[in-house]
């Protein structure tokens, strides 16, 4: 039989080793401004763990394992960050990367130019992170990941404990009855609303 | 260690630009030979291309087909190898259909120290710029040169790195990256690899 195409550097399945919960020492791989899709302000921080880290250069080689040829960078090391509140102030999550950002690479400041220089000036900046378990939903069945749960000074990457499980929020959204060809609508049991009619 | 290089490397601009990469080859005890290469900028003179030059000492490109096991084509930045995949496709395209026909390993060696590994070219970015050059006045008149703005477009990092993938799979090509203090020591590690 032929060898495959890319068989040495296809990853069997057993094989994977999960992000190590807890402080981790990270590089900053890219900045991007972006819209949320509700239209809001973004930062896109793509990163990876740094050179001194027990996990050294992991999502680089998750994304060199991806053989799909529209691979992506690693979700887990992709942190979406909302900077403006719905105000208009400063979010708390965008003030804490700027900050760690700023506390981990001495003399650096973030200067407030024009997108590209903005996005330009994190490249390869040093910064900690701490991650824990996050429950999460995918295709009906719950499910525990290990991200990223927030951003901290390379000075505290030691010393970080592992955050509390984060458990998915309980959504009491009731879902809108289909509609049935008789133009009437089902009203699901125990509605509490008004019946507007 | 005899390195035929092309003889476009040794002329004009390029021979300035080449010129401390040369130096830096011959202090290591490479033999620099100038030759009309079919694709790429340095090759190792083995049997197989003594064999020709022994019959030829001028080989033509063709002459050389058939005979090179390995070749380097030189990049002196990440925006030269934009230009190759993009407005100049055609001729990078042609060239490593030469080398696959030739069935020679043709190596991509891009000199560029803000990139360590075909990886990092995802996160590459320069963004768009209006540049100015002097150039001849054409209409013969006073001044002698003029100011010309050219633009030079946006390179984005992950297009130039599927671009890279592709070529890499459909041609086979290999890509290294080295600085350009490093740029005669690469060629020479890679001459002489295998």
């Amino acid at each position: 039989m032929k060898k495959p195409n890319n068989y040495d550097t296809t990853q069997a399945s057993g094989d994977f080793t999960p992000v190590e919960l807890g402080g981790h020492y990270m590089v900053i791989k890219q900045v991007k401004e972006a819209k949320s899709k509700t239209g809001k302000n973004m930062i896109v921080v793509c990163f990876d763990f740094d050179k001194n880290d027990k996990q050294a250069g992991y999502f680089m080689t998750t994304f060199k394992n991806d053989i799909r040829p529209d691979k992506k960078w690693p979700r887990n090391g992709t942190q979406y960050i909302v900077t403006e509140t719905d105000n208009g102030d400063c979010s708390r999550s965008f003030k804490t990367f700027i900050t760690c950002v700023e506390k981990s690479n001495s003399g650096f400041a973030v200067q407030w130019t024009d997108t590209a220089a903005f996005e330009a000036q994190f490249k390869n900046k040093r910064i900690g992170g701490v991650f824990g378990i996050v429950e999460n939903e995918y295709q009906g069945k719950v499910s525990d990941r290990h991200e990223l749960r927030w951003f901290c000074q390379l000075d505290r990457v030691k010393d970080a404990v592992i955050p509390e499980r984060k458990a998915l929020a309980n959504t009491n959204v009731t879902k809108a009855a289909p509609k049935k060809d008789d133009g009437f609508m089902d009203i699901p049991d125990g509605t509490d609303d008004e019946i507007p009619f | 260690m005899r390195i035929g290089v092309d003889k476009n490397q040794l002329s004009g601009s390029h021979a300035t630009s080449n010129a401390p990469k040369h130096r830096q080859m011959t202090k290591a005890g490479a033999s620099l030979e100038p030759l009309r290469l079919p694709y790429g900028d340095y090759i190792l003179i083995d049997d197989g291309v003594q064999s020709v030059l022994n019959t030829k000492p001028e080989p033509r490109k063709k002459d050389l087909i058939g005979h090179i096991k390995r070749s380097i084509d030189t990049k002196k930045d990440i925006p030269e190898l934009w230009m190759d995949v993009t407005s100049d496709h055609e001729r990078f395209r042609a060239e490593l259909i030469k080398a696959k026909q030739d069935g020679a390993e043709f190596i991509v060696l891009i000199e560029d120290a803000s990139v360590e590994c075909l990886e990092d070219v995802f996160f590459y970015h320069r963004p768009e710029v209006v540049r100015s050059r002097y150039v001849r006045n054409k209409a013969g008149r006073l001044p002698a040169y003029i100011k010309v703005e050219h633009k030079q477009r946006e390179i984005k990092g992950e297009s130039l790195y599927r671009c890279m993938q592709t070529i890499s799979t459909r041609y086979g090509v290999r890509f290294e990256f080295c600085t350009r203090r490093t740029a005669g020591k690469r060629i020479m590690e890679l001459l002489n690899d295998g």
